[in-house]
């Protein structure tokens, strides 16, 4: 790709990162029984750069939030961090899954439950073993089927903002053209890193 | 050295001397004077959150019993030994926690690309709060693609090279009172070996 | 407003079906949690067995070193004359018992009662 695309796709990125960061300074904002308890609002970003980034520029954009998420909070060297580390880059694996395999069958919405089932799982997991040994699991029930609520409505959130949205219609075009391979000419290389501007 | 990078140096040396202190009086202590450290630098403390985080991982631990009995209630006894390890992990958690809080608090700025694309990051997030209006009914997802298309056009896809040309480098008195802070931390875990003080 | 497809659907059910089951199986699991209950006149001291570990319970006559060790309790050391409590070997289900009487140390399992195995095995006096 030559340089100024990598430049607009790096830009991309950080856009959504930053929403990102937006999304997470909202949730945190809206009062909860327990701080424990999320709602993943800044996951949302993620879900929707599933369909237009790449698995590494996608993990590039999981590792902005998570770590911008880190600084903003200033929880970067603590156990929060830890766990919602954890939960963010197993969910964007678990949801990069399923999106390739399962992509044609499903909308964002079960994308989106399988991840937030994912990254609970995984900060439970984390939080039994760091924290607060095996009685965590007591909380376990609810804090799953918060999750599993709260990613209905926001996978609902990602099909509709992917549908009507201009900003994302012109990035996914942009990524469509990109992902044609040049194939009839010959002596270039073929596949989509290979476009003939430098 | 970079002024937005001594706290986190600073941050670094204390981790240790926190997370090594056998006390729990003197770790209760060590929250406490992080706590004050970084209200002092300017960042908040929510007492209502750290309570409830004090309390849920204190209650957890408690119901795997452990030790002396102190008091019971209904079919439920909060044993000492369980009461030690819970009040353990929730000041560990709540002082790393404000640890960061003052590591961050000189705003500091990563070396490297991935320093830059972090700015960017940052950059775009102002501009999110700052010119984001609150939508009219109806039209919420197009309120959200104007500030996105803002975003790609206003910020030029240059380089952002550490762009202010002026870098702030550490003044010696600052120096001093971060390291002050390290040291007091030091003290803490230090009196801590000394097993004088009960609940270690 | 939105179109769900099959694979959604799949996915929903899966998930609904993991949460109700960890909802039974959190929320109806009997109390497995035997615990060792360790009285000396009228202080008492509580321990899960899950974790092994070495207590010394202190009395009117010295301490006593209790150790669990695989959901199992024994007495190691005892600073009474007899020794009794030593030689009363291992207890591990709950309603068995060791006593120390010179020491006034009374040791016991308690929990609920596992499916068909409220027997006592073993007194000791």
């Amino acid at each position: 790709m030559s340089s100024e695309k990598t430049q607009s796709v790096i830009t991309h990125i950080a856009i959504l990162a930053a929403f990102s960061l937006f999304l997470s300074t909202v949730e945190y904002m809206i009062p909860k029984p327990f701080p424990f308890m999320r709602i993943g609002l800044a996951n949302l970003p993620v879900i929707i750069g599933l369909s237009i980034f790449t698995l590494p520029e996608l993990l590039l954009l999981t590792v902005l939030k998570i770590v911008g998420q880190g600084l903003i909070n200033g929880t970067i060297f603590s156990y929060i961090f830890l766990f919602s580390a954890g939960g963010s880059l197993a969910s964007m694996v678990m949801m990069y899954s399923v999106y390739k395999l399962m992509g044609r069958f499903t909308s964002f919405i079960g994308i989106s439950i399988a991840g937030a089932m994912t990254s609970n799982a995984i900060q439970l997991l984390l939080a039994q073993f760091i924290l607060f040994g095996s009685s965590i699991w007591i909380i376990a029930p609810p804090f799953l089927l918060m999750g599993f609520i709260t990613s209905i409505f926001l996978g609902i959130f990602a099909n509709v903002f992917t549908r009507k949205s201009r900003w994302y219609a012109d990035l996914s075009t942009r990524k469509k053209a990109q992902d044609t391979p040049l194939r009839k000419t010959s002596g270039t290389e073929g596949g989509r890193n290979s476009h003939a501007e430098k | 050295m970079q002024k937005s990078n001594l706290r986190i140096i600073a941050g670094l040396f204390m981790i240790p001397a926190f997370l090594l202190q056998k006390n729990l009086i003197l770790m209760a202590a060590q929250v406490i004077f992080i706590m004050v450290v970084a209200v002092i630098k300017g960042k908040k403390v929510k007492p209502v959150p750290v309570l409830v985080v004090l309390i849920s991982v204190v209650l957890m631990n408690l119901l795997q019993v452990n030790g002396k009995v102190l008091f019971t209630i209904g079919s439920f006894s909060v044993t000492l030994g369980a009461l030690k390890i819970g009040l353990d992990k929730a000041l560990t958690l709540i002082g790393m926690l404000y640890v960061s809080q003052y590591m961050v608090s000189g705003k500091p700025k990563l070396p490297g690309r991935f320093g830059q694309l972090l700015s960017k990051q940052f950059l775009f997030f102002e501009h999110i709060v700052t010119s984001w209006k609150r939508p009219e009914k109806g039209k919420f997802i197009e309120s959200l693609d104007t500030v996105l298309e803002e975003m790609e056009h206003i910020y030029p896809d240059t380089d952002l090279s550490n762009g202010e040309t002026n870098i702030l480098y550490v003044k010696k008195l600052e120096v001093v009172t971060e390291s002050f802070f390290v040291l007091c931390m030091w003290v803490s875990f230090m009196v801590g070996l000394l097993d004088i003080f009960p609940w270690g | 407003m939105t179109k769900i497809k099959s694979a959604d659907v799949f996915i929903i059910i899966i998930s609904v079906l993991l949460i109700i089951f960890l909802f039974i199986r959190t929320y109806s699991h009997p109390q497995d949690s035997s615990e060792l209950l360790v009285r000396v006149d009228d202080e008492s001291w509580r321990f899960t067995l899950e974790d092994d570990r070495i207590l010394h319970i202190p009395g009117p006559l010295g301490e006593t070193e209790i150790h669990i060790q695989d959901g199992e309790i024994f007495v190691e050391d005892s600073p009474c004359i007899s020794k009794i409590c030593v030689a009363a070997g291992k207890i591990k289900r709950p309603g068995q018992w060791i006593v120390c009487l010179p020491n006034h140390i009374f040791i016991s399992i308690e929990g609920t009662v596992d499916s068909g195995n409220g027997e006592v095995d073993d007194i000791v006096f």
